[in-house]
This record gives C-alpha cells, sequence and structure tokens, in this order.
C-alpha cells in the first residue's frame, strides 16, 4: 500500500491498520479495563466507532494514538453509564481476574493477579496515564494529546500512579504469607 | 521528593533531555536512597509491562476479527466505498492472508507468528482435542502429534497420512524450519514451522481449497502466498538437500 496518494484514509486502509494493531489495542483495553471480557467489549465498541469514522484518521499520523483516543472515549462512557447503573462488573468475582492465556506457572498467575489488583486500585485517569506511557510507549507529548490535558497534568498522575503502584507490587510481592 | 520521583520517571520513559539525564546520573552516584528508588520503580514497572505484554501473544478472538470480515464481504459497504473489488469470492482469511503476505504490506513486521495461527484457529472449524493440529504453547503455537512427527521425521516430497513435508530450510538465526502441506483435514493448511526445543513452532498457516491440496506434488512453487513470503523472510541460502535433511533428521534438527 502506497502512502501518500489521498487525503484521507479510505475504509481499507482503516482495516489494514486495525488488523495490524489489533494485539496492542487487546493490550491497550486490558490495561484500562482489566477484565478480559470487558476489555475485549471496549476494544470491540472502539472498533465499531473508528470503522464508521474511517475518514477521520489520518495517515501521517499514529493509527495506535487514534485508536487509543477512540477507546479512552468509549471506556469514559461506560464508567459514566455503570455509575448511573451503579457498578456491575461483566462478571462474577472469580472471573475478575486477567490471566494471560500462557503457561500459567505459579509465578506467572502470582505475579499477573498482583499487578491486576494494583491497577484496579488507581484512579482512572492515573490508570489511562500508565495504559498509554508504561505499557503503550507513547511519548509523554503523544499520551497528553490522546488524553487532551496539559503535560504537567499528564507527568504529575503518572508520578502518583507509579508511586501507589510500586508500593502495591511491593507488598504483594514479597507476601508470599498471604496466599 | 515528588520532585526527585518526577525525574526518575522520566528517566525511565525516556523523556529526560541529555542535560538533565546527565545531571540524574551524576546525582544518582552518591546517592543510594536515589539508586534504591529508581531500582524499586523500575521494577515495578517491568513486572507491569511484563503482564500486558503476555496480552500480546494471546489469539485474537474471531468475533473481534469477525467485525472487519462483515465490513469487507458486505455487498453494500464494498460497493459505497468501491473497495469490493478484491473481496468477491475470498475468503476472510484468504483476504486477510493476501493483505498480510502477498502485497508485501508494511504492516507485515507487526504482525507475529502468534497472531497468525491465532487468527486462523478463530476461523476454523473447532477440533477435537484428540485429532488437534496444533496447540499453544509459552510463545505461541506448536505442532501437535500427528504434524511434529511428520515434520521430525517425514522427507521432503513424500506424502504420508495426508501430510506432505514440502521442503525445510535453514532460517537466518540458525535453526531449522519445513514448509508443509496438510490434505486430510476438514480444512487443508499449507504452513510452515521451525524446530525449537519445545517442539515445531508454527510460523505461519494458511488455508487451501481442496483442489490445491490435491495438486500438490508438484515443488514448493504452488505454496499459497502468505507461506511463501514468510519461507523468503526466513530463509538462509537455498533449501536443504535430501542429504542434509537426513543427517538432521538422525540429529534431531540440532
Amino acid at each position: 500500500m502506497q502512502l501518500a496518494r489521498r487525503q484521507g484514509a479510505t475504509l481499507a486502509d482503516v482495516k489494514a491498520e486495525m488488523v495490524a494493531a489489533l494485539p496492542r489495542l487487546r493490550r491497550f483495553a486490558r490495561a484500562l479495563a482489566g477484565h478480559p471480557a470487558d476489555a475485549d467489549d471496549l476494544v470491540q465498541l472502539a472498533m465499531e466507532r473508528a470503522l464508521t469514522r474511517y475518514a477521520q484518521w489520518r495517515p501521517e499520523s499514529k493509527f495506535e494514538s487514534w485508536m487509543f483516543g477512540i477507546m479512552r472515549n468509549a471506556w469514559i462512557d461506560e464508567i459514566r453509564s455503570r455509575q448511573r447503573r451503579g457498578w456491575q462488573s461483566a462478571d462474577d468475582e472469580d472471573e475478575a481476574l486477567s490471566l494471560p492465556a500462557l503457561d500459567g506457572s505459579r509465578e506467572q498467575v502470582e505475579a499477573g493477579l498482583s499487578v491486576q489488583q494494583a491497577m484496579a486500585l488507581l484512579p482512572d485517569e492515573q490508570r489511562q496515564a500508565v495504559a498509554l506511557v508504561l505499557v503503550e510507549g507513547l511519548s509523554y507529548k503523544e499520551a497528553a494529546a490522546v488524553m487532551d490535558v496539559p503535560m504537567g497534568t499528564l507527568t504529575s498522575r503518572l508520578a502518583r500512579a507509579r508511586d501507589a503502584l510500586q508500593r502495591a507490587l511491593s507488598g504483594a510481592g514479597s507476601g508470599s504469607d498471604e496466599y | 521528593m515528588n520532585t526527585d520521583d518526577q525525574t526518575l520517571i522520566a528517566y525511565l520513559d525516556g523523556e529526560l533531555d541529555s542535560q538533565q539525564r546527565e545531571a540524574l546520573e551524576a546525582a544518582l552516584q552518591h546517592d543510594p536512597a536515589l539508586q534504591a528508588r529508581l531500582a524499586a520503580l523500575q521494577d515495578s514497572d517491568e513486572r507491569i509491562k511484563a503482564h500486558f505484554d503476555a496480552v500480546l501473544e494471546e489469539p485474537v478472538p474471531a468475533h473481534l476479527l469477525a467485525l472487519l470480515e462483515d465490513e469487507a464481504a458486505g455487498t453494500s459497504s464494498g460497493a459505497v466505498t468501491g473497495q469490493g473489488a478484491s473481496s468477491t469470492g475470498a475468503s476472510w482469511s484468504e483476504q486477510l492472508m493476501e493483505l498480510l503476505g502477498f502485497n508485501g504490506w508494511r504492516g507485515w513486521g507487526a504482525v507475529t507468528a502468534a497472531l497468525l495461527a491465532g487468527v486462523l484457529i478463530g476461523q476454523m472449524p473447532r477440533q477435537a482435542a484428540d485429532d488437534a493440529i496444533w496447540l499453544a504453547g509459552a510463545d505461541g503455537y506448536y505442532a501437535a502429534a500427528e504434524l511434529a512427527s511428520a515434520l521430525e521425521t517425514q522427507a521432503s516430497g513424500v506424502s504420508e497420512s495426508g501430510i506432505q513435508v514440502t521442503m525445510s530450510y535453514r532460517e537466518d538465526g540458525g535453526g531449522y524450519c519445513r514448509s508443509f502441506v496438510w490434505s486430510a483435514v476438514a480444512q487443508p493448511l499449507a504452513g510452515a514451522a521451525c524446530r525449537t526445543d519445545a517442539g515445531w513452532r508454527m510460523q505461519v498457516l494458511s488455508p487451501l481449497a481442496p483442489e490445491q491440496a490435491a495438486d500438490y506434488r508438484l515443488a514448493g512453487s504452488a505454496l499459497p502466498p502468505a507461506v511463501r513470503s514468510q519461507i523468503e523472510a526466513q530463509i538462509d541460502g537455498a533449501p536443504l538437500s535430501a542429504e542434509q535433511e537426513q543427517l538432521l533428521m538422525q540429529r534431531e534438527w540440532r
């Protein structure tokens, strides 16, 4: 596919980018939403929105950043509607923790659980900052643009989040006494 | 303390300019407390990254791919956007393979073998566990019993129980790989797998039309584009000779 032939993106361009971006979109959604089923619902919602407004993507800008912005807005809508309904998670408690579909070794599961729990404790805006910068590797500038906040707001959210995560993880990590 | 934290975090995120970085590195040398704080933040960062990176290796659920399929195959949307020309008659997985492999599309590098396998697994009829073709492993998909045994011991060009290994090659990184066609299954497949300590790791899989599958006595030239381009990207030198293959079988491909 050639890049510089049209101004706006075609539907085919957006789909091609989407196929390649899907694993990352799922990773970002997992960091935002926590529960794997919620996360994939979020990916689906963002994909649907992106496909109906594909022409808004400019091929000269990063596709992932565009999708992350759409997904973040979809997530904010979801949180608001949950708050109206009174917080109901997608599934029962047992499934509320994300288990990567890997070898499921005890060590991996324990490390995974505590990361999941630590992320769940963060305020949503801090979690978004961590998802964009730490998980997805966006620059501060890109992440601030996706979140539509000044750089200073982003960096202070990141600092508070990282401090809270570090405390939560070091507490949980050494706590083998707690089963 | 908070200011220090922000600097340390910006350092970890690669957001300090060279002057700031040098200043911090100088400060770190004489400040064990600062060093410890940096190490603690780095440690939790790495755990978080590793946790979410595992999502990248999961197969993409079929219902997400189906969103793209409906759009691509839908007659009305194809007509409206003028993008439908190539979608007639081709299944989604064929389109996907064309998209990923054949056009030399620039996104190729971002698509892992694990994703490809996941994509195709999502498209295919669910397999009973005892005749599974592939199994999920720690870092991708591995050939299951029947295919693994053919890859391990069957000479190229010979067809046995519906599996034909078409050729063997050495990959760029040093390991050995083989391409194959499996026609005795509901959905005939072509693919390539590389030998690792954990078994034959799938590199690419592509569906075949049944009539194509029947016609595989000819050399690998007719392999589907996705498989061919995977091999082209990976191969180091020429395909292995029958003698080299025999030797490698005796050495268990080491």
